[in-house]
């Protein structure tokens, strides 16, 4: 009787136990040591640990080959899907949305046909929800010819749906979240973020879906809402790295959202009760109490000459960094400069004629002048660049990256864009609607888009993922000549007026938010106003080509 | 080598000494019996040879009796062997007589004496001529103390051995010096040394001095326990006896109900605290100061008179209409007052049939209102721990001890019930499950929901806790599943057997009811960098409200989207989390009251002061959160659905009890049991929107997206409704979203 019930209870308790036990022999946790001895092991077993064993001695092509027999001589294995699992990760490491963008197509073939066949034969083992997840990651590689976000969108939905309880569902939903944020779809990726939050509160993804939840939010029309789940990220995640982020996302959101919308209504050609902007005077300045000498020691510490304002002569284009340090384009310097939070020359990259500059990830700078594309002081464009027509581009212009690493050029003289991805290789080129429209600059924003202005016909183009998304009309905003644009990372556009050298931002749909009137010893300082960049907290920045400072308004 | 034969050698010899060790006891007891069996034996042939005037040969058999013995002390021999040795001496000696061989009878007579000097000849049948014989003898070699020992009686011992005097105090003493000792409960011991001469009587008078003293109570009534310095030292008794009576008089108590004097003897010198308890009456206490008497005299006390302590119990639950049994005596519905029940320590359980118990024991103050407001508790059953060994067979462990101290000291939010019966059904439906479904057991399906409602069902149960360890588990794993009565998916924990504060932690979790209400302000702060906008044209810093609620406490006030929050009381701020701790120091006032809290705002207009009083906002709990038990939430949220004293109650407690179904993915029956039939009022924070909401979501995850839209698109149009708790997201917007992201 005893027994019976010991029977029974060992039965029943089987339930509870963290690994549940079926009807097959259940696999051993990878790499975990084996409890039998290995004569005694089945052989599928055995060639399984022994391709488990080459990896772990770094012999990757043994590991390889091994595990392949494995998988073709035992398909019925259990250990048949971690083993093609085990042979496509080796191809294809990738393990996360960042890392994505390096593979070759070659890889991309072979780790997307073995990742393909688990998923389908293998769809009740733990590695399918994780081969569909991988399968996303390919899909979003430039290089991956069957790719496309729909293609990513549909593998993390399939493997967020179809296996909502496996340990892959938090990838599966962050890069649900990611796909439908690059597709310009905020409120299907809150919704992903949401899931991801709700079901899997302790996921590392957490901190940084929070966090991609408020951007979402933000892009929704309700400002209150996005903040307050930013804000949210700060409370449960102080110490991660997107605790500041949110703060600075939150900050551009009260300061671009929340307070011109409680703002009383202004007069017709006025300012509005209180000014969104002021000039920031110690942006740049030297430190006071300096006296002249010591001045100009550290200009010349600082790389300047003795006789001009510290760091740098004049500049043709700026953008905000990863880090938010303003980094400027000045041909007549000729380097490319990168300051620091308080205006100050921090870095100097040597460049024969840097014209335009575009942030990449971390301290990168993509510089475009002098017939080539520099990354940082590399040059990254070689001799075989090809534009659309199969020649060389004839003029490198303005230039931006995007969030996958894609460089967008504009060929001002061929009046295209084109967009090349890691690998140099071109995947798009795009010329304006209309014949008299005229592509002057590009911007990128923290969001990943890419903007294009056309000045003429005074349009906006936004592109995510190489295309086209979205045409913003800038008719009601009454530019008179738009020379340059930046983004923030609510989408909105900040236009210099070449003519005036005001600043006019608008919303995403086009519609003013406000007026930067730039004071005109402002300009008198710049000279010739060049260029304009807006930092992650909405602090705009204007360069002059004559100018030794760079202008900032608070 | 050539130490393995003599190793071998060394341990056959500690084998044969550790055998033969114990077989050498049993011999010598072997032995003794056997000597005694002999001597018996012996003995009875000897009197019957006697009887038979067969004396030389009584004498022979008598020698076997005596010579062994003949050099041993009286202190060597059991009690049976010295008297049968003194009989024999005795018949022999008589033997020796009737043969004529006087002195041979003088030396077995003296012998006797000597170890027996009070040995009682038989006077009545013995020929006067053995008599005068044996008299003699006994005048040569013992003489007689007479003692008396005030008070009597006492324990005398003459040279280390006890005697007993005979009624007149007469005691024989071999002649010579001999210590004479005695001792006597409550006096000092008395030792004196004595010459005893032969044929000789002397006599001594002894005193004793009292060394303790007896206290005499009396109570009114009878029947009270005494206990002395906490120790019970006896229950006092009726009738009263005429001293009492006597008492009464003087002290005035009615005699009737007296108890008769009860002496408390050996009470030690020196202060003393007497309790008197008996149930019903009000216990009292005295302190007795004990002076020792030389008489010891009883210390009489004044009489004790308890006073009757009974009271009234008042009892109210939530919800009312439960059955209150006090003692196990059903006394009828809440509201209710039982009345005259007697004071102390009482047994009370509150039930209601389908909605939940209350129970425990509870302190009744005599002479007032006992009032008992209580919650009815979802019912806790512990099935017990079972442990897998190596072979996979399953025995009940002892790896709970932990749990089974803790769960002791009581559990506050649950009734903890280990009925030996339900647990026995538990048991017997398991054996049957093997039996029937043996397929199931193999593939180690979980526990079948049947088998739970069972055990839940006679233990009258609403959760049911089981544990299990595995016999040689190296990690020291200990699972534990704790069921509900409403679904079959178990909260599992693992927890470590050598890890006590896992246990505690474990507990604490389990006996923590999900909270139902949060203080709520109804505005929403977020922190910025310091922007344009500050006094005189300087940065602004400070805490910004992103949200105010319409119609909420901070809405009240006058607080608005767009103001900065400077201080809150005399703190000033610098962030949202200032503000929130702030807020809670504030609220955090004794007595209960609700604070009002003052902030300094500040907006482009200026600053100025909003005085916010909040309110209390229900919470929704999360879908998922690693430290809620679910099922232990679920039948919390049943009950309170059940117990709710409002629309509005019950509403918060079917939505959550929705969220908590859905926690599981049972989406039917989150829908059927919880959002179809929660109802909240409109308005601001935890609202109707937030259950339209819910009940969109919960559609959508059942694959019912025309459900899914129509509810969305009625929650997004409630205004100023929130998820989580009354300062969270909002419930419209959240609805809008979905609406859009299900185009």
């Amino acid at each position: 009787m005893r027994r019976r019930l010991a029977a029974a209870l060992a039965a029943l308790f089987m339930a509870v136990r963290p690994a549940a036990s079926g009807t097959q022999p259940a696999p051993p946790p990878e790499g975990a040591p084996q409890a039998q001895p290995a004569d005694e092991r089945p052989l599928d077993a055995r060639t399984y640990a022994q391709g488990i064993e080459a990896i772990r001695q770094g012999k990757r092509d043994e590991a390889s080959r091994i595990l392949k027999r494995m998988y073709h001589v035992f398909p019925d294995s259990p250990y048949a899907p971690q083993a093609v699992f085990k042979v496509a990760e080796m191809i294809y490491p990738v393990g996360a949305l960042d890392q994505v963008g390096s593979a070759s197509p070659a890889a991309i073939k072979e780790a997307a046909d073995l990742l393909a066949m688990l998923s389908q034969r293998y769809r009740s083992s733990r590695e399918a929800p994780r081969a569909l997840v991988k399968l996303g990651y390919l899909a979003l590689e430039p290089a991956n010819p069957a790719g496309g976000l729909d293609e990513a969108c549909a593998r993390f939905a399939s493997a967020a749906q179809v296996y909502p309880d496996s340990d892959a569902a938090d990838d599966a939903y962050f890069g649900s979240g990611m796909c439908e944020s690059l597709r310009a779809r905020p409120a299907r990726a809150a919704d992903f973020y949401a899931r991801l939050l709700d079901e899997n509160p302790t996921s590392p993804l957490a901190a940084e879906a929070l966090y991609r939840f408020g951007l979402a939010l933000s892009h929704l029309g309700d400002p209150a809402e996005a903040m307050l789940a930013l804000q949210q990220v700060r409370a449960r995640h102080p110490d991660s790295r997107f605790a500041p982020r949110a703060l600075d996302r939150i900050t551009l959101l009260h300061r671009l959202r929340l307070a011109p919308s409680l703002a009383s209504p202004s007069p017709p050609g006025s300012q509005g009760a209180a000014p969104l902007y002021r000039v920031d005077e110690d942006y740049g300045a030297v430190p006071r109490g300096r006296a002249p000498a010591a001045r100009a020691r550290t200009a010349r510490a600082e790389g300047g000459g003795a006789d001009q304002a510290p760091g740098f002569s004049g500049a043709t284009d700026i953008v905000i960094d990863a880090q938010g340090l303003a980094v400027l384009a000045s041909p007549r310097s000729p380097a490319v400069v990168r300051l620091d939070a308080r205006g100050r020359v921090q870095e100097r990259i040597a460049h024969p004629g840097p014209e335009y500059v575009a942030a990449g990830e971390g301290l990168a700078v993509y510089i475009s002048g002098r017939g080539q594309i520099a990354l940082n002081a590399r040059n990254w464009s070689g001799a075989d660049l090809r534009g659309a027509d199969g020649r060389p581009p004839r003029e490198f212009g303005p230039i931006a990256v995007d969030a996958a690493g894609r460089v967008h050029l504009l060929d001002t003289r061929d009046n295209a864009l084109l967009v090349f991805d890691r690998s140099r290789r071109l995947i798009r080129a795009l010329r304006p609607g209309t014949r008299e429209g005229r592509f002057v600059d590009l911007a990128s924003s923290e969001d990943g888009g890419v903007y294009v202005l056309e000045g003429r016909t005074q349009v906006v183009l936004e592109l995510h993922q190489g295309r086209e998304t979205r045409r913003v009309s800038l008719a009601g905003l009454g530019l008179a000549e738009p020379i340059a644009l930046a983004v923030d990372g609510l989408g909105d556009l900040f236009l210099l007026d070449g003519k005036t050298g005001w600043v006019h931002v608008a919303d995403p749909a086009g519609r003013r938010i406000t007026l930067i009137r730039t004071p005109k010893e402002v300009l008198s300082r710049l000279g010739d106003v060049s260029s304009i960049a807006v930092d992650a907290v909405g602090r705009v920045y204007l360069c002059g080509r004559k100018g030794s400072r760079v202008v900032r308004f608070l | 080598m050539s130490r393995g034969p003599r190793a071998r050698a060394g341990w056959v010899v500690l084998l044969a000494v550790a055998l033969a060790v114990p077989r050498a006891v049993c011999q010598e007891e072997e032995d003794l019996t056997a000597g005694l069996k002999a001597m018996r034996a012996a003995f009875t042939r000897a009197r019957e040879k006697i009887d038979n005037l067969e004396f030389a040969s009584a004498v022979r058999e008598l020698g076997t009796v005596i010579d062994p013995r003949r050099n041993a002390r009286g202190a060597d021999l059991s009690g049976e062997e010295r008297e049968l040795l003194c009989s024999a001496y005795d018949l022999r000696g008589r033997s020796h007589f009737n043969l004529g061989n006087q002195k041979a009878a003088e030396a077995d007579f003296e012998a006797l004496l000597r170890l027996e000097p009070g040995y009682p000849i038989d006077r009545q049948t013995l020929s006067p001529k053995v008599v005068d014989l044996f008299d003699r003898v006994r005048g040569r070699v013992a003489g007689f103390l007479v003692i008396h020992v005030d008070p009597p009686p006492a324990r005398l011992s003459v040279d280390g051995d006890p005697v007993e005097p005979d009624e007149k105090g007469r005691l024989a003493l071999l002649a010579g010096r001999r210590v004479l000792r005695v001792e006597s409960d409550g006096y000092d011991p008395q030792e004196e040394v004595l010459t005893i001469v032969a044929g000789m009587e002397v006599s001594r008078t002894l005193r004793l001095r009292a060394n303790r003293r007896t206290l005499q109570f009396v109570t009114v009534p009878a029947d009270v326990t005494i206990l002395l310095d906490g120790t019970p030292v006896g229950t006092t008794r009726g009738p009263a006896t005429p001293e009492v009576e006597a008492m009464a008089r003087q002290f005035g108590f009615d005699p009737r109900s007296a108890a008769a004097p009860f002496l408390a003897p050996l009470v030690a010198a020196g202060d003393h605290r007497v309790t008197f308890e008996r149930e019903c009456f009000q216990s009292q206490t005295v302190s007795v100061k004990v002076a020792l008497d030389p008489e010891n005299t009883p210390l009489r006390l004044s009489p004790v008179v308890l006073r009757e302590a009974r009271t009234d119990l008042r009892v109210t639950s939530t919800p009312d209409g439960a059955e209150v049994l006090v003692g196990g005596e059903r006394k009828g519905a809440t509201p209710l007052t039982v009345p005259g029940l007697c004071g102390g320590e009482r047994e009370v359980t509150v039930t209601k049939a389908e909605v939940g118990v209350w129970n425990d024991r509870i302190r009744l103050a005599p002479g007032q209102v006992n009032t008992l407001d209580v919650r009815l508790r979802p019912t806790l059953l512990y099935a017990g721990t079972f442990r897998l060994d190596e072979w996979g067979r399953a025995v009940w462990s002892d790896e709970d001890k932990a749990l089974l101290e803790e769960m002791a000291k009581g559990l506050k939010t649950l009734n903890l019930v280990r009925s030996p019966e339900a647990l026995e059904a538990f048991r017997s439906a398991v054996i049957k499950w093997m039996i029937t479904e043996p397929d199931e057991v193999r593939a180690g399906a979980i526990l079948p929901p049947a088998i739970l409602e069972e055990a839940a069902s006679k233990a009258r149960a609403d959760l049911v806790l089981a544990g299990l360890t595995l016999g040689n588990d190296a990690e020291k794993a200990w699972t534990l599943a704790l069921y509900s009565v409403l679904h079959p998916s178990p909260d599992v924990v693992v927890l470590r057997t050598d890890r006590p504060e896992g246990v505690r932690d474990f507990l604490r979790r389990l006996d923590t009811a999900p909270a139902e209400s949060a203080p709520w302000l109804g505005m929403g702060l977020v922190d910025t960098l310091a922007e344009p906008g500050g006094p005189g044209g300087g940065a602004a810093s400070g805490p910004i409200v992103a949200r105010v609620l319409p119609g909420s406490p901070a809405a009240k006030a006058g607080v608005k989207a767009g103001d900065r929050v400077r201080a809150v009381g005399s703190r000033t701020v610098e962030s949202a989390r200032d503000v929130q701790q702030a807020v809670s120091l504030e609220m955090a006032r004794p007595a209960g009251l609700k604070a009002t809290i003052v902030l300094a705002v500040e907006d482009a207009a200026g600053q100025r002061t909003a005085r916010v009083a909040p309110g209390d906002s229900p919470v929704v709990v999360p879908l998922i959160d690693a430290t809620l038990l679910y099922n232990r939430a679920l039948a919390e949220f049943r009950l309170r659905s059940k117990a709710a004293r409002d629309e509005a109650e019950r509403g918060a407690a079917l939505l959550n009890l929705g969220v908590a179904f859905m926690h599981f993915r049972a989406y039917d029956r989150a829908q059927a049991e919880g959002f179809s039939r929660a109802s909240l009022p409109q308005g601001p924070g935890i609202s109707e929107g937030t259950v339209l909401y819910y009940r969109g979501l919960c559609a959508l995850r059942r694959g019912d997206p025309a459900a899914s839209r129509e509810a969305f698109l009625a929650a997004s149009s409630a205004a100023g409704s929130t998820l989580e708790s009354g300062d969270g997201p909002s419930a419209a917007a959240a609805a809008a979203r979905m609406l859009q992201a299900l185009e």
